[in-house]
């Protein structure tokens, strides 16, 4: 049956499309197992990081651009893979960072009530115990003996630990300022800070909250994937519309636009690169658990000259305290702001 | 007199223009690569960041061919002539970690080639595989070929079938899977490795003798 559909053909075509003859084809087959089996050398070879052999493999795709294809797809799957080991251990180094942080501040938050809270428990103890031994006519001096008299020491010493706040941190490290970034479910990134209930343009780098991990951006159509957050940057490559990427960081530059650092999987490739936030997207839970939403950190310290000039408070160093200072100075500012008319 | 002497000159433009351009274009791409060849050798790390010891290879790896350009065949490809390049200057920065940290680099040699005959075996026994008939046994629990895939991870197992399916076919192998062919072709020797690796430490832990069952006159 074979033979008579082969003979129903043109001369040297087979039914399957290749005119070539039987002992080409065979040729041709044995010469693409040879590829295979070069190729599938220099695999182990780059599996073992034995390079002589890879050079060896190399040598002969000098002369044989097939091979050389080969061999240029295997260097392109494994840079691919460590292009994503790589971004998947910065991205575990940003969240180490962060926690690493965040724990320290607790840490440092705990220190620094530790004094208050002795102080406090200090000054309930004697209080209490000055009533009860008043009740009971122990102190000199009965009913009308002041109990200030015995406790007066140790209430000072309260006093004074209460008075005197232990400096912790200057206002210019990494404050607690956050971002509402987006709406719930469809809109834009907004770049504004809030510091209380003024809201401002801060530039700089901001990374994701570690709880915001298992959150995903779909872009709503198609963008340029650039290798710096700049417009006039190289296109590393392009997202469809409807595309699912997650968010690593973001900047805000000094003309207040906002560029997303990305990381997107497009085929099988894992590419990472900015995007211009200056578009619509759609916000999705990508994984399991609980996302809180709303708030983007600010790792990068704030540049003094962005600040409101506010002199602190003399005496203070309490980060709370300064920040409230912050506030206040940037009210003001903003209010006078508003006051002045336009043009004027 | 003096064409005669501009005329070297001319022809080496002209036959090493893809060379040149490939440089030109193409560094990032090369950088890439590099940045693997490194993490691959060993080398990453160690006294700078893996970015600038790419860099540092990459100069090194032009200048080189530069230097030798003569030797560049016109109608070679200039990227595995590069690569090739890199690999020799990684072979040399291997020798030298390796007289540093006071081992002998010919052991690490002598095992490459152990290793890499083993590729070829390994390659070997997956082509005799793609016989007729061999389909069959794969699926069938009973057979030789089926108690040595019971070892691997089912997505393992699923490679190496469809790879005997393809006869050892790359591309086939990469339409079958979704992914692009040097991945497939990654994941089929890595697979095949795992396989290798299962099969002996089954037979170092079964008593003396027994081995795999059915396996040992399919594992040559």
């Amino acid at each position: 049956m074979t033979i008579r559909l082969l003979a129903r053909g043109r001369k040297g075509q087979t039914m399957f499309g290749d005119k070539r003859p039987l002992s080409a084809r065979m040729r041709r087959t044995e010469r693409a197992r040879q590829r295979e089996r070069l190729a599938f050398r220099y695999i182990g070879a780059l599996e073992r990081g034995d390079f002589e052999i890879a050079a060896a493999v190399l040598r002969i795709a000098e002369g044989d651009p097939e091979l050389e294809w080969m061999l240029r797809d295997v260097d392109a799957a494994y840079t691919a893979e460590l292009d994503h080991t790589t971004s998947t251990q910065e991205h575990k180094n940003m969240i180490a960072m962060n926690d690493k942080r965040m724990l320290k501040k607790e840490r440092g938050a705990g220190l620094r009530l530790t004094p208050l809270w002795f102080a406090a428990a200090a000054a309930l103890i004697f209080a209490f115990a000055a009533v009860w031994m008043s009740g009971r006519g122990l102190l000199p001096g009965g009913d009308n003996g002041s109990p200030n008299r015995v406790g007066a020491p140790s209430g000072a010493n309260a006093q004074a630990a209460t008075a005197t706040p232990v400096p912790t941190a200057t206002p210019s490290i990494p404050l607690d300022v956050t971002l509402d970034t987006w709406s719930m479910t469809e809109g834009t990134f907004v770049p504004y800070t809030q510091f209380g209930d003024v809201t401002m343009a801060q530039p700089g780098t901001y990374v994701i909250d570690s709880s915001l991990s298992g959150l995903c951006v779909q872009s709503r159509a198609s963008m340029d994937i650039r290798s710096r957050p700049a417009a006039d940057a190289a296109i590393v490559s392009q997202i469809a519309a409807e595309t699912e990427f997650r968010v690593q960081s973001y900047m805000l530059d000094e003309s207040e636009a906002l560029w997303l650092n990305i990381a997107v999987t497009i085929e099988t490739a894992s590419i990472q690169g900015w995007i211009s936030a200056d578009n619509e997207f759609r916000f999705v839970v990508c994984t399991e658990g609980m996302v809180t939403f709303g708030m983007f950190e600010m790792v990068a310290p704030l540049s003094p000259e962005l600040l409101p000039t506010v002199v602190p408070p003399e005496g203070v160093g309490d980060f709370a305290q300064t920040a409230t200072a912050i506030i206040a100075g940037a009210t003001a500012t903003a209010n006078a702001a508003t006051a002045t008319p336009v043009g004027s | 007199m003096h064409r005669n002497a501009r005329l070297p000159m001319l022809t080496r433009d002209i036959v090493n223009t893809p060379l040149r351009r490939y440089i030109e274009l193409d560094a990032a791409e090369l950088v890439g690569t590099l940045r693997m060849y490194l993490v691959r050798a060993g080398l990453s790390g160690r006294d700078q960041s893996l970015d600038a010891a790419a860099s540092e290879l990459l100069n090194e790896v032009v200048l080189e061919a530069l230097q030798h350009e003569d030797r560049f065949r016109a109608t070679g490809q200039p990227r595995a002539w590069l690569l090739g390049i890199a690999a020799n200057l990684i072979r040399r920065k291997q020798a030298d970690a390796a007289k540093r940290a006071r081992r002998e680099p010919l052991i690490r040699d002598l095992l490459a080639d152990d290793e890499t005959l083993s590729d070829d075996e390994l390659f070997d026994w997956l082509s005799s595989l793609t016989g007729a008939g061999v389909n069959e046994a794969a699926d069938d629990p009973s057979s030789s070929i089926s108690a040595l895939l019971v070892l691997l991870s089912p997505d393992d197992q699923r490679v190496i079938r469809l790879a005997v399916l393809a006869e050892v076919d790359g591309e086939a192998l990469a339409a079958a899977l979704g992914i692009t062919a040097g991945a497939a072709r990654v994941r089929l020797h890595r697979a095949i490795k795992r396989l290798r690796a299962r099969y002996q430490a089954a037979n170092d832990d079964s008593p003396a003798g027994t081995g795999t069952k059915g396996a040992d006159d399919v594992w040559r």
